[in-house]
């Protein structure tokens, strides 16, 4: 399915991750998963929650810029080579994956991931030929 | 501010008039209207014995004792006195000795004293009639007319038998070689007020007409504000005449001010202009050999001449600052090392092999060099520079004492700017207080920054500048947006051409970094063509060891903004090529987040300079 994930842009320095945390967590909003990109001066944190309109406003309101993307998620079979043969439809499919990070949860054998990539419904019509749940 | 004071020493023998003499120095001082301090003596004053006495005197006079080896001018009226009392000079001082009066032509052997003091008179900024007034009062009666005859002996003396200079404790080179203390073409500097203002109005009419008949633009402004050549009458007519903005140079770019066609210009120079295209300027071979003048004179008022190697650590290329020094350098028949900017380990080798005795370069780089050259275990002292000429960009009195201290050189201002000729405008003299303009080529004027209005000698306002002689280029009062004042007080040099007050600050939000001119707007046209709309961004200017760094942080805006770290790295890299393009120096940019600069008003703090603050 595709997900809204909003993104922050951060200084890479202390005591730049924290606030935007701490907003959420006053407006009551969970985190679902997220990822924390790093380079020498600056870094990206993503993150999934639920209601992400009323988390974007909430971040807003804080004075702290998001964007949202859509990106796609996808049930993984958690086993050795659940991933690798994931990833074989999107080689084949000629789709270019940004980056990509799993689910703190996962419901029975399945993991779930999130994948970023230029066209997220083409990744889902690739996903689905090739009997994969994109229905999370 | 003690940098004016003029030290003189004066030591003879018990009965040979040295305190009288101190007394006659210390009145003609007073009555020209400085202040003075004076030292009775220290020594014996009984007849034979030793006797010696310090006169100080300037705007400002705090102690009485000239400091050893810290007198202008040592007088000794005992031939033989002279060995224990060289010490006094300084480098570069006048000594002056009997041997420079036939004493066969004084009437009474006695005036001696005052015939030295004749010699004296030559060299200082008093008038005669005040050493007149001051030999009548303090002089008996009975002798006035041997003694105004003395006087009149020494003061006629035509530079001779003047001696002087001990070599510097360090240094390598005799600091002044026969010509004395008074280097050749140090001469213009020195010509009589009159005869400078007379030459002055007649460049002036020259150059208005010039301007007016072969400029377009300033045709049209002169008709606009309904003057014309002939009404430069005098050098206050001047004020006249239509200020000329640097905003000229880019409407006319690159060829539109041109006073005379291509085929007589030989050489052309550029610099940064406020936007992305840089201001040109022209040289006939007259301009060159005027420019090559100026430098010539700049150099020799730091005391160099044939005999020292320059280092010149000035860019060259477009910049002004490398040629132009060459050219001034070699003309004073100097040993020139073309380095150019740059290779700081090269630098230092160069320096010390070659036994470079000064050097060229901006107040910034040479501090970096300092600290090279102590990572590299040179130490600076040891080496026979003794002579920094620093400029490109305003420095302070600050940075002079830390340069001088670690690295034990003179350390001189040099002024100028490529819109009037490039470097050689102004220069400091040996005194080291306000830099002497070369006002026979270049006239200077103080405006009011915000209403043009012309200001009198003393006030601080922008400086502007006419350029008298210059062909293919003139300047009509050029604004340079330079904060600063005329001294009109005559300088302790003794050179008659006005100074002004080193440069503190601008009228305009012009940067100097590392020697090159950075306008803010170049920064915001560089961050536009990227982004489309302006982010909100802030210069951050900081020193690391000695060189000026310049960081631009940039908000990153929702636009520009994205989730992909290969895309904002892409980001960076563009910002960081446009500026470097732009202003055409390395840059750091640092992307911040939404709405962290400072604003105030609404509006980012676009520039924090933190040059001057101790490392953090």
């Amino acid at each position: 399915m595709k997900l809204h994930q909003l993104s922050l842009f951060l200084e890479n320095r202390p005591g730049e991750l924290r606030p935007p945390i701490q907003a959420l967590a006053d407006a009551g909003i969970n985190i679902l998963t997220l990822s924390l990109a790093d380079t020498e001066q600056f870094g990206i944190l993503r993150l999934i929650v639920r209601d992400w309109q009323k988390a974007k406003t909430v971040l807003e309101r804080a004075g702290i810029v998001a964007k949202v993307t859509e990106v796609v998620a996808v049930e993984v079979p958690d086993r050795p080579g659940g991933l690798a043969a994931l990833l074989g439809i999107f080689d084949q499919a000629k789709l270019n994956i940004e980056y990509m990070y799993a689910f703190s949860e996962k419901r029975g054998d399945k993991a779930s991931m999130v994948f970023r990539v230029a066209d997220p419904d083409t990744a889902l019509r690739a996903l689905q030929a090739s009997g994969i749940n994109v229905d999370l | 501010m003690t940098c004016d004071v003029t030290n003189i020493v004066i030591a003879g023998l018990g009965g040979q008039g040295v305190i009288k003499a101190s007394d006659i120095i210390a009145e003609a001082a007073i009555r020209a209207g400085f202040e003075v301090k004076k030292s009775e003596l220290h020594g014996m004053s009984q007849r034979g014995g030793s006797v010696s006495s310090d006169v100080r005197f300037g705007p400002s006079v705090f102690s009485p004792m000239v400091p050893t080896g810290e007198a202008d001018f040592l007088i000794v009226v005992d031939p033989d006195q002279v060995s224990v009392n060289r010490h006094q000079l300084r480098n570069g001082g006048v000594l002056i000795t009997p041997s420079v009066i036939d004493e066969k032509q004084l009437t009474v052997k006695k005036s001696l004293n005052i015939a030295l003091l004749g010699e004296l008179s030559r060299h200082l900024p008093i008038a005669e009639k005040e050493w007149l007034e001051a030999i009548r009062t303090n002089l008996s009666p009975k002798l006035q007319d041997a003694n105004l005859k003395a006087f009149a002996l020494g003061r006629a003396n035509r530079g001779s038998a003047l001696t002087t200079a001990i070599p510097a404790v360090r240094s390598k080179t005799p600091v002044s070689a026969s010509t004395g203390p008074r280097h050749r073409a140090s001469e213009p500097d020195f010509i009589p007020i009159e005869n400078l203002r007379e030459v002055q109005l007649q460049r002036l009419q020259f150059i208005a007409r010039r301007a007016y008949e072969r400029v377009p633009l300033y045709r049209q402004r002169m008709d606009g504000s309904g003057v014309k050549p002939d009404d430069i009458r005098s050098l206050d007519d001047v004020a006249r005449l239509p200020f000329t903005q640097k905003a000229d140079l880019r409407d006319t770019y690159p060829f539109g001010l041109f006073a005379s066609p291509l085929h007589e210009v030989v050489r052309l120079h550029a610099s940064s202009g406020t936007t992305g295209k840089p201001i040109v300027v022209a040289y006939t071979r007259e301009d060159v050999a005027v420019w090559t003048n100026v430098m010539m004179r700049a150099f020799a008022s730091y005391g160099l001449h044939e005999h020292d190697i320059i280092q010149n650590a000035y860019g060259y290329g477009l910049f002004t600052g490398g040629l132009g020094a060459h050219y001034g350098a070699e003309a004073l028949g100097a040993t020139v090392i073309p380095i150019s900017g740059g290779n700081t380990e090269r630098q230092i080798m160069v320096m010390k092999d070659f036994g470079v005795t000064a050097i060229c370069c901006t107040p910034s780089y040479f501090l970096h060099l300092i600290e090279k050259a102590q990572e590299m275990g040179e130490d600076l002292h040891q080496l026979s520079v003794r002579v920094g000429v620093f400029g490109a960009e305003p420095w302070t009195e600050g940075m002079r004492q830390r340069i001088e201290a670690e690295s034990g050189i003179k350390a001189y201002d040099i002024y100028g700017l490529s819109e009037i000729v490039g470097p050689g405008v102004g220069s400091e003299c040996e005194r080291q207080c306000g830099l002497h303009i070369f006002e026979d080529h270049f006239y200077p004027e103080i405006v009011d920054p915000e209403t043009g209005k012309s200001l009198p000698d003393g006030a601080e306002g922008e400086l502007v500048f006419t350029t008298l002689s210059k062909l293919a280029m003139p300047m009509i009062r050029y604004r340079t947006h330079d904060i600063t004042a005329l001294m009109a007080e005559p300088c302790a040099c003794g050179r008659t051409i006005r100074r002004i007050r080193r440069i503190s600050r601008r009228s305009d939000d012009m940067l100097i970094i590392r020697g090159v001119n950075v306008f803010p707007s170049q920064i915001e046209s560089a961050l536009l063509r990227i982004e489309q709309t302006l982010p909100h961004y802030q210069i951050v200017l900081t020193r690391e060891s000695g060189l000026d760094q310049m960081e631009v942080h940039v908000e990153v805006t929702p636009q520009v903004f994205s989730d992909e770290v290969r895309a904002l790295e892409e980001l960076h890299r563009k910002l960081t090529q446009a500026i470097e393009t732009v202003t055409g120096i390395h840059i750091h940019v640092r992307l911040v987040a939404p709405r962290t600069l400072q604003r105030s008003e609404g509006k980012a703090k676009r520039v924090l300079d933190r040059r001057n603050e101790p490392p953090r």
